[in-house]
């Protein structure tokens, strides 16, 4: 198989219809790191003591990504509000099993 | 009697290969160093195969145990690689006073290939352990281990207690030379191999490749999402450290395929017992000691991703040469 050559899978952002959050779809890797900057740049203005974040279609997070949602998870925190996820996938819940403490803070929704 | 290494001065580090014959000796020799640390009021971790475990216990006698802690090897050290950030985690724990350390990474019946990355782990001691004040001591079964595996304990520990003796190696080498000879060609695989050349923006066409090729496989759906993470993060070295670019190789591996030609040969269905992911790249490990210890979440080089490739898989083989950096992951079926 020839090497890969074409763009990078997306990853995109929309807004919530129902509450305050945003969908994200797509990979969150090394390919897709500004992406992901810029789409938790835009959660973070969503005005709201509770910000949702709708993983059910990201298939994967690699663990850069899971430190920029402590991160954004903080940062939201700071200001007295939360940043609440949904649907992690398998990639999201082993990222923080392997890294406990560091991942304590990160509200994900049963 | 066996002569327990001496005490250490502050800042030595002390890496003793215990050559036992029998029960008897193994009791003895990890007892008396377990019984002076106690007495020291020192850090005890004990990191053996599970059946050592209780003979262990049992000869401490009541009240031994306490303040030490236990580990079997046989799930610590399933894949040789994860052990030695498991030994840095325990000497941090108790950052001031000396950890002392039984480590017993080799035992009867591993595979070629784990033997050859518990060597590795061994050799590595020295260089994460350097100028620390504790001790590893490294038990080795003379009788059920081959003679070219005591041979190579010989040349990784600097000293080793033998029928009751603690006597210098002059075998011993030091890690870097002893990487050029653990450094050897991988077996090229014996069945089909599934393969993926990638680069910049190849990352989730990786995943996909080597998730679709996983589904045909006896893995569990947790064990394929440890898989495709363990990839992706060694894909990710490759572009991040590796020259940008890299090849994923894919295949099965089965017992009775390795003794049995005529089962390659079109014979009888073998047995797979596990799969392999090599990953391929122009790199070069800038530190032997890559991966072998905890990072942080937020670190952005490539030992965050080469220690979670050792969490998740069961054995990691490594090989760095002028050539390039191939890692092979393994997770077993069964």
């Amino acid at each position: 198989m020839t090497p890969n050559t074409g763009a990078p899978a997306p990853l995109t952002a929309l807004p919530m219809p129902d509450r305050a959050g945003a969908r994200l779809s797509g990979s969150c890797d090394l390919d897709t790191r500004q992406a992901l900057s810029t789409a938790l740049g835009v959660v973070a203005g969503i005005p709201g003591p509770v910000v949702h974040l709708d993983l059910s279609a990201v298939v994967f997070l690699d663990p850069t990504a899971v430190a920029a949602l402590v991160q954004a998870s903080a940062d939201l925190g700071g200001q007295g509000r939360r940043l609440l996820l949904h649907d992690a996938p398998y990639s999201l819940r082993k990222v923080v099993e392997m890294f406990p403490d560091e991942c304590a803070a990160l509200e994900v929704a049963a | 009697m066996i002569t327990v290494p001496a005490p250490a001065g502050p800042g030595a580090f002390v890496h003793p290969a215990l050559f036992y014959r029998d029960l008897a000796e193994y009791l003895s020799g990890v007892g008396d160093f377990v019984r002076t640390a106690l007495a020291a009021d020192e850090p005890v971790l004990v990191a053996v195969p599970g059946p050592r475990l209780d003979p262990l216990r049992e000869s401490l006698g009541t009240g031994g145990g306490a303040g030490i802690t236990w580990t079997d090897m046989t799930e610590l050290g399933r894949n040789p690689g994860r052990v030695l950030a498991a030994l840095q985690e325990f000497a941090d724990r108790h950052t001031g006073r000396a950890a002392r350390i039984v480590g017993e990474p080799i035992w009867p019946g591993r595979s070629p290939a784990e033997v050859l990355e518990a060597t590795r782990h061994e050799a590595l001691v020295n260089t994460a352990f350097a100028g620390r004040p504790a001790t590893v001591l490294c038990p080795y079964d003379v009788v059920g281990l081959a003679p070219d595996v005591v041979s190579d304990a010989r040349r990784t520990h600097p000293t080793s207690i033998e029928r009751g003796r603690d006597l210098p190696s002059p075998a011993y080498a030091d890690a870097s030379a002893l990487a050029a000879d653990l450094d050897r060609p991988l077996p090229e695989p014996a069945g089909p191999v599934a393969r993926l050349a990638y680069s910049h923006g190849g990352l989730a066409q990786v995943r996909e490749y080597a998730e679709e090729w996983a589904r045909g496989t006896a893995l569990s759906p947790a064990r394929r999402g440890d898989l495709i993470m363990a990839i992706s993060e060694a894909a990710a070295n490759s572009l991040a450290h590796g020259g940008g670019k890299g090849t994923l190789r894919l295949w099965t591996v089965g017992g009775p395929a390795t003794q049995e030609p005529e089962a390659v040969a079109g014979g009888p269905a073998r047995a797979v017992t596990g799969v392999v992911a090599e990953i391929e790249d122009g790199g070069l490990l800038a530190d032997p000691l890559a991966g072998r210890r905890r990072p942080s979440l937020a670190s952005a080089d490539g030992g965050r991703g080469l220690w979670m490739i050792h969490q998740l898989c069961d054995l990691v083989e490594v090989r760095a040469t002028e050539s390039g950096f191939t890692l092979r992951l393994h997770l077993a079926t069964r």
